[in-house]
C-alpha cells in the first residue's frame, strides 16, 4: 500500500482515466452540438476546460514530484478530493443542461451519463487511500477496533438521524442551502466512512500479532469466502442482479478457488509459496475485476448499509482486494529470497493473465462458431456438395449467450459488467443479433417449432395516404447514351391524425436510382447515399421522435421501399427521385403508371456490353428477334428429413415412385435432395432409400437452402433442361423459407414456381417470388410446356432468357472478382456494372467478405443505389453525423471480417514507434556505448 | 571569450537549424493528417511500383482509394505512406548530423541531403514492411482477426525500429570515423 505513494501512479489512476474520459465527453458533444442551446455550448466548454485544466495539473504535479523523488502526501489526497468531488457534484447538477431532455438518447451512448462518476473514482479512491496510509504511521502498532468502530458509528448515526431528525427537517423551509448542505454532508460522510473502513483493514493486514493475527484465518474466511459468496448470491437472489448478471457457475467457483487459497498457510517452502503465488495471482485478477465493477457505487455503500444491513457486502471487493495485495505482496518478498525479482514479477504476470485470456479463447470459440453458422445460413457456398457441420451445442451456447447479452428488463441490468461489452465487441463486433436472425437459426440448427414469421406490418400500406400528383421529365444525354428522369410526386395524408407513407414498387429492368429528394420546410433537402443497414437504423430512430426522413431501398430483386415520414393530418409532401434508364421504361408506383422516357424515340437496336466486359444488357427489341426452343424438365424432389420426420421416410420412397408413374415421368430424368439443416443432392432416384436409411433426421427443414443450390446449378450449368422443384413433405408450414427468392427469378425463366407434394399425393403448386409459402390459386401442371429464348443462339446458348418483351441483363460468368468501378464507367454505364456485380453477388454470397466492401464503395462512386446502399433524407447535422458514424461501425465491421481479402497495408501509430525508438535506446544505452566504444579507442 | 561567444553562436546555429528541421516534420505530419491519398502520391507511387516488381503483381489506382492490388487483394493507400516513420527518421538524422557539421553552409546543404536521403530509406522500409505483411497474410485462416491484426502492426514496429536502429548505428559509426579522421588529419 505504502507503493501508492509514488506519484508514478498518478498517471495511472488519474490521467490515463481522466484523458479517455475528455475523449469520450468529446465524441458525445460533437455528435449532440448542434442540437445544443448556446448557453448548453458554454456550459460543456467550461466543464471541458476545467476538465483539461485539472488533468494538465494533474500531470504536472505528477512530473514534479518524481523529479524532485517526492512521494505523495495526505495533503495530495485533500487537494484532490476537494477539486474532484464539487467538480463531479456540479456536473451532475448539470447534467440535464449539458444534455438536455430534447435530445434523443439513442444518439448517445446507453451509459454517457455514468462517464464521469466512473472515470473520475480511480482518482478519488487513489486520493483517499494516499491519506489514509499517510496519516497511518506505526500501523502494526494502533488498535484497528478503533476504525472499525468509528467506520460503523456513521451508517449507525445516519440511520438514528434518519429516523429521528430528518422528519423535523422536513419541516423547515426547502431552500437550496439545507438540500445542499445534506448532500456535502452526506459526501463527506462517505469518505470518512471509506477513509476508516480502509485504515481499520490496512491496520489488521500489517500487523504481525494481537488478537485478530492468532484468529487470522477467521476473518480471512469471513472476508474473502464468506462474503464474496454471499454477496454473489445476494445479487442473483431472486434474479435481482442489481449489479450485472453473475449467475455463471464460474463466478461462484472462482470466488471458492480464491478464498482457498488466499486462507492456505504461508509456509516456508519455497515450491508451494511459488504454486500458491502464482495461483493467488491468477484469483487476483477475479477479485480486481469486482473492485473495478463496484468503484462507481462505493460512495452508495453507506446509503446500502443503512438502507439495508447487507449493504456492506458492496464492501467486500475493496476489503478482499486490500487483503490479497498485501498477502501477494508478502508473497513476493518471500519468493524474491530464492528467485530473480524479474522471474517473480513476469510469474505474477503470467498468472494474472490467464483469466482473460481463458475468457478471451472461449470467446473466440463462441465467435468462430457463430460464424460458421451465420456464414452457412447468409453467405453460403451453393457450389459446395458437402457442408461443413456446425457444433450444434456450441452454437446453442452462444445464442443463448447473445439472447441474454440482449435482453434488459425492469431497469436492472442483466449484462455482466465489462465483460458484456468485451463480448460485444469481441464476438459480435459491437453490433447485435436480431430476434429474427437468432429465431432463424434456432429454427435452422435446432428445429425448434416453426413458427410463422408475422406478416412484415411495416409494408401495410395506409389508402388513405397517396400520391396525388406526378410530375416526370425525362431528358436524353447523348453523351452518356442514355435518358435521365426526375420523377417527382406528391403525397396527400388525408388521415386526420399523423401518418407514415409507406409503399413498394418494381424498378423496371435496366433502371438505377441516382437521387433523392425530400422537401423539408419548402427546402429540397437532397437524400444522403449510406450503407443500408445504417441507414435503415437511423431512419428507425428517427421516426419514434417524429422528426422528418425519407428512405429508398432494395427488397429483393427489383423491388424497392419507400417511406416518407411524418406527414400530418390533412398534410401534402413533395417528394422526387432521379432516375437512370438506357430505354424508354414504364413502372407502376402506388397505381399510378410512371412512363420514363419518350417511347416515340431512342428504340436501342444492339446488345451493350459493360466496360469491364462480365455483363450484356439485351433491349426488349433484340430479344425479341432471338431464336425460340422449349427445353426439357428435370424434376428435382426434396425430402422433408428435419427433427421428428423419420417416420415418413418409409413412405417417401413409394410417393415418389408412384407419382412419377401417375405423370409419366421419365426416372432417368430425377434427382432428389435429402434437406434438413443441409441439404445433400443425389443425382439417381434409386439410391432414395439407402440414402433415406442413412441420412439423420434432426434440425428444421431449410427448404430455402435446397431450392437455392438447385437455382444456382440452373445458371452456373447452363444446359437444354430446366428444373422443376417438388417438395416432398408432410406439412409447408414446416419448410423455413425466409424470404422471397425472386432475386433467383432469372435462372428458370420457364416458370417462377415449385409444388409441394403431401404424404397423401396432393401436388399444389407455389410461387417462389411471392409468398412461397402459401399455395397458388392458378391451375398450373407439371408436365406444362414452356417457350424460352436462347442467347446468343440456339446452336450454342449462353443462357435462356424468358420471352416477356422486356429487357435482360446477362452474367456472362457467374463469379466476378470484386474490382473497382472501370475508370470510364458513369452514369448509367456505371449502373450496370453495380448491377452485374449484385447478380453476381447472389450467387456467390460465400464472396461477400471479399465483395460487400468493394459493392458499397463502387455505390458510392457511382452515387447509385444498390441493394446494399439506401438513399436517406435527414433532417439535421446531428442525425447526418450519428448516421455516418454508424455507417463507420458497421463498414468497419465488416472490414474485420474481410482482413486479408483487401486489407490495408498501415504503417504503425507514430506514437507506438516512438515508444518502441526511446525504449529500445533507453534500455540498450550502456550496449550502444560498448559497441561504439573500442571504435573510437581505434 | 571569443571561443565561448564562438560555440554559443555555433549551438544557435545548430539549435535554430534542428529546430527549422522538427518544424518541417511537424509541418509534414499535420499535412500527412489533412492529405488525401492522391496528396501522397510522391511517396506511394515508388513503393507500389516495388511492390509490383517484387510480387509480379498490377494494380489498378483509383482515386481516392489508392492502389488496389487484387491478385494480392492489398490496398496501399494513405494509411500505409510510410510518413510516419520519414518524420521519424528525418528527425532523428537532423539531430545527429546538423551538430557535427563544421561549417553553416555545409549543415545547409545537409538538410535537402538528409530529407532526400530519409526519402529513399522510408519507400525502402514501407516495401519491406509491405512484403513482410504480404506474407502474413497467408496466416489470415489459421490465425484469428485479433492476433492478425496485433502481428501486422507488431511487425511494421519490429522492421520500422530495426531500420531506423540499424541507420542510427551507421550514422553513428560513420560520424565517429570521420571524427576520428578529422582528429588525426588536424
Amino acid at each position: 500500500m505504502q507503493s501508492l505513494l509514488n506519484p508514478r501512479w498518478l498517471f495511472v489512476l488519474s490521467s490515463a482515466p481522466v484523458a479517455i474520459l475528455l475523449f469520450v465527453q468529446y465524441g458525445s458533444y460533437d455528435i449532440i452540438e448542434s442540437q445544443l442551446s448556446k448557453e448548453s455550448i458554454t456550459l460543456w466548454i467550461r466543464f471541458g476546460i476545467l476538465l483539461v485544466a485539472l488533468w494538465v495539473i494533474h500531470i504536472a504535479f505528477a512530473l514534479w514530484q518524481i523529479l524532485k523523488r517526492q512521494r505523495l502526501t495526505w495533503i495530495y489526497g485533500v487537494v484532490a478530493l476537494l477539486l474532484y468531488i464539487p467538480l463531479l457534484y456540479f456536473y451532475q447538477m448539470a447534467l440535464d443542461d449539458l444534455i438536455p431532455r430534447n435530445i434523443p438518447r439513442w444518439m448517445l451512448s446507453e451509459d454517457t451519463v455514468w462517464y464521469a462518476g466512473s472515470f473520475i473514482m480511480p482518482t478519488l479512491m487513489h486520493a483517499l487511500i494516499v491519506i489514509m496510509v499517510d496519516l497511518t504511521h506505526h500501523a502494526e502498532k494502533r488498535k484497528p477496533w478503533i476504525s472499525f468502530a468509528i467506520a460503523v458509528f456513521i451508517p449507525v448515526s445516519w440511520y438514528l438521524f434518519l429516523q429521528f431528525i430528518f422528519p423535523l427537517w422536513q419541516r423547515v423551509e426547502r431552500s437550496f442551502f439545507n438540500e445542499h448542505v445534506l448532500i456535502v454532508f452526506m459526501i463527506t460522510s462517505v469518505i470518512i466512512f471509506l477513509f476508516f473502513l480502509m485504515r481499520g483493514i490496512y491496520i489488521i493486514s500489517v500487523k504481525r500479532s494481537g488478537f485478530l493475527q492468532k484468529y487470522k484465518l477467521v476473518w480471512k474466511i469471513l472476508f474473502v469466502v464468506c462474503f464474496p459468496l454471499a454477496g454473489l448470491y445476494v445479487n442473483n437472489y431472486e434474479q435481482w442482479m442489481i449489479f450485472g448478471d453473475f449467475r455463471n457457475k464460474w463466478f461462484f467457483i472462482l470466488a471458492g478457488l480464491n478464498g482457498v487459497t488466499a486462507c492456505l498457510p504461508a509456509l516456508d517452502q519455497k515450491n508451494y509459496r511459488l504454486i500458491l503465488f502464482l495461483v493467488r495471482s491468477i484469483t487476483f485478477t477475479y477479485i480486481l475485476y469486482f473492485f473495478l465493477v463496484f468503484l462507481p457505487y462505493l460512495p452508495f455503500s453507506i446509503i446500502a448499509v443503512i438502507a439495508i444491513g447487507l449493504g456492506f457486502l458492496m464492501l467486500t471487493p475493496l476489503m478482499a482486494l486490500i487483503i490479497q495485495s498485501k498477502m501477494l505482496s508478502e508473497d513476493f518478498s518471500y519468493l524474491k529470497k530464492y528467485h530473480p525479482g524479474k522471474t517473480v514479477i513476469a510469474l505474477f504476470i503470467t498468472g494474472a493473465i490467464v483469466l482473460p485470456l481463458a475468457l478471451t479463447w472461449s470467446f473466440l470459440k463462441d465467435k468462430q462458431t457463430l460464424d460458421n453458422a451465420l456464414k452457412y445460413v447468409y453467405e453460403p457456398d451453393y457450389s459446395k456438395t458437402k457442408e461443413n457441420r456446425i457444433n450444434n451445442t456450441g452454437l446453442a451456447t452462444v445464442l443463448d449467450h447473445v439472447k441474454e447479452n440482449k435482453d434488459r428488463r425492469m431497469g436492472f441490468n442483466r449484462q455482466t459488467p465489462f465483460i458484456s461489452s468485451y463480448y460485444n465487441w469481441l464476438v459480435l463486433d459491437n453490433l447485435t443479433l436480431s430476434e429474427q436472425k437468432i429465431t432463424q437459426l434456432e429454427k435452422i440448427f435446432f428445429g425448434s417449432p416453426s413458427q410463422d414469421s408475422l406478416p412484415d406490418l411495416s409494408f401495410n400500406t395506409d389508402k388513405n395516404i397517396s400520391i396525388t400528383h406526378t410530375i416526370v421529365s425525362s431528358v436524353y444525354d447523348n453523351k452518356q447514351q442514355s435518358w435521365k428522369s426526375i420523377v417527382e410526386l406528391e403525397i396527400t395524408n388525408k388521415n386526420p391524425f399523423q401518418a407514415e407513407y409507406v409503399t413498394t414498387f418494381t424498378l423496371p429492368t435496366g433502371t438505377w436510382i441516382n437521387n433523392y429528394y425530400l422537401w423539408i420546410n419548402d427546402q429540397k433537402v437532397e437524400g444522403i447515399l449510406a450503407e443500408k443497414k445504417a441507414a435503415t437504423w437511423i431512419y428507425q430512430q428517427i421516426t419514434s421522435f417524429r422528426r422528418d426522413p425519407g428512405i429508398l431501398y432494395y427488397l429483393t430483386g427489383n423491388r424497392i421501399a419507400f417511406r416518407v415520414f411524418p406527414f400530418e393530418a390533412m398534410q401534402t409532401r413533395r417528394t422526387s427521385l432521379e432516375l437512370l434508364h438506357k430505354e424508354p421504361a414504364i413502372f407502376h408506383l402506388d397505381g399510378h403508371i410512371i412512363s420514363l422516357g419518350n417511347e416515340a424515340q431512342r428504340e436501342i437496336k444492339k446488345e451493350i456490353t459493360s466496360q469491364d466486359g462480365n455483363f450484356v444488357y439485351i433491349p426488349a427489341s433484340i430479344k425479341n428477334t432471338l431464336p425460340l426452343t422449349n427445353r426439357k424438365a428435370c424434376y428435382y424432389f426434396i425430402m422433408d428429413c428435419s427433427a421428428g420426420k423419420k417416420d415418413l421416410s418409409a413412405m417417401y420412397d413409394q410417393l415418389v415412385r408412384r407419382f412419377i408413374a401417375d405423370k409419366n415421368i421419365n426416372p432417368q430424368h430425377c434427382k432428389f435432395i435429402l434437406s434438413n439443416t443441409y441439404s445433400i443432392l443425389y443425382d439417381n432416384l434409386d439410391n432414395l432409400p439407402a440414402a433415406l436409411a442413412s441420412t439423420e433426421f434432426s434440425g428444421g427443414f431449410f427448404v430455402e437452402r435446397s431450392m437455392e443450390k438447385i437455382l444456382f446449378r440452373a445458371v452456373d450449368e447452363v444446359s437444354n433442361t430446366y428444373p422443376v422443384m417438388i417438395v416432398v413433405t408432410d406439412s409447408m408450414n414446416n419448410a423455413i423459407v425466409t424470404k422471397s427468392l425472386s432475386d433467383f427469378s432469372n435462372s428458370i425463366p420457364e416458370s417462377d414456381c415449385f409444388f409441394a407434394l403431401s404424404t397423401t399425393g396432393k401436388l399444389t403448386p407455389h410461387s417462389l417470388v411471392v409468398n412461397p409459402k402459401e399455395p397458388l390459386q392458378d391451375t398450373i401442371g407439371i408436365n406444362d410446356t414452356y417457350h424460352v429464348v436462347a442467347w446468343p443462339n440456339a446452336v450454342h446458348p449462353q443462357a435462356y432468357l424468358r420471352q416477356n418483351g422486356e429487357p435482360s441483363i446477362i452474367l456472362k460468368q457467374t463469379l466476378i472478382q470484386p474490382t473497382a468501378l472501370p475508370g470510364q464507367s458513369t452514369g448509367w454505364d456505371a449502373g450496370l456494372v453495380l448491377h452485374g456485380q449484385w447478380m453476381s453477388h447472389i450467387l456467390h454470397p460465400e464472396k461477400t467478405d471479399e465483395m460487400w466492401l468493394s459493392l458499397v464503395r463502387n455505390s458510392f462512386a457511382a452515387h447509385i443505389m444498390t441493394p446494399v446502399t439506401s438513399f436517406i433524407v435527414v433532417e439535421n447535422e446531428a442525425q447526418r453525423k450519428v448516421l455516418l458514424k454508424k455507417q463507420e461501425q458497421v463498414l468497419s465491421a465488416k472490414k474485420f471480417l474481410d482482413l486479408g481479402e483487401e486489407t490495408r497495408m498501415s504503417e504503425p501509430d507514430m506514437w507506438l514507434l516512438m515508444l518502441g525508438a526511446c525504449l529500445v535506446l533507453l534500455y540498450r544505452r550502456k550496449h550502444l556505448k560498448k559497441f561504439l566504444s573500442p571504435r573510437q579507442t581505434n | 571569450m571569443i571561443s565561448t561567444i564562438k560555440f554559443a553562436v555555433k549551438r544557435n546555429v545548430n539549435l535554430s537549424l534542428i529546430a527549422l528541421a522538427l518544424l518541417v516534420a511537424a509541418w509534414i505530419k499535420f499535412f500527412h493528417a489533412q492529405s488525401s491519398t492522391d496528396d501522397l502520391l510522391v511517396i506511394l507511387t515508388p513503393v507500389n511500383s516495388l511492390i509490383e516488381l517484387l510480387h509480379g503483381s498490377h494494380s489498378a489506382y483509383q482515386a481516392d482509394e489508392g492502389f488496389y492490388h487484387a491478385s494480392l487483394s492489398i490496398l496501399i493507400d494513405k494509411s500505409c505512406a510510410g510518413v510516419n516513420f520519414f518524420v521519424l527518421l528525418f528527425g532523428v538524422l537532423i539531430m545527429m548530423i546538423v551538430p557535427v557539421c563544421n561549417s553553416l553552409p555545409f549543415r545547409l546543404l545537409c538538410l535537402p541531403i538528409i530529407f532526400v536521403v530519409s526519402y529513399v530509406i522510408t519507400i525502402l522500409a514501407n516495401t519491406i514492411r509491405i512484403t513482410c505483411a504480404i506474407f502474413l497474410l497467408q496466416f489470415k485462416n489459421e490465425v484469428p482477426w485479433i492476433a492478425l491484426l496485433a502481428i501486422h502492426e507488431a511487425g511494421g514496429i519490429f522492421i520500422y525500429l530495426t531500420i531506423l536502429i540499424t541507420t542510427y548505428l551507421s550514422v553513428q559509426f560513420l560520424s565517429h570515423k570521420v571524427k576520428l579522421r578529422y582528429a588525426k588529419s588536424t
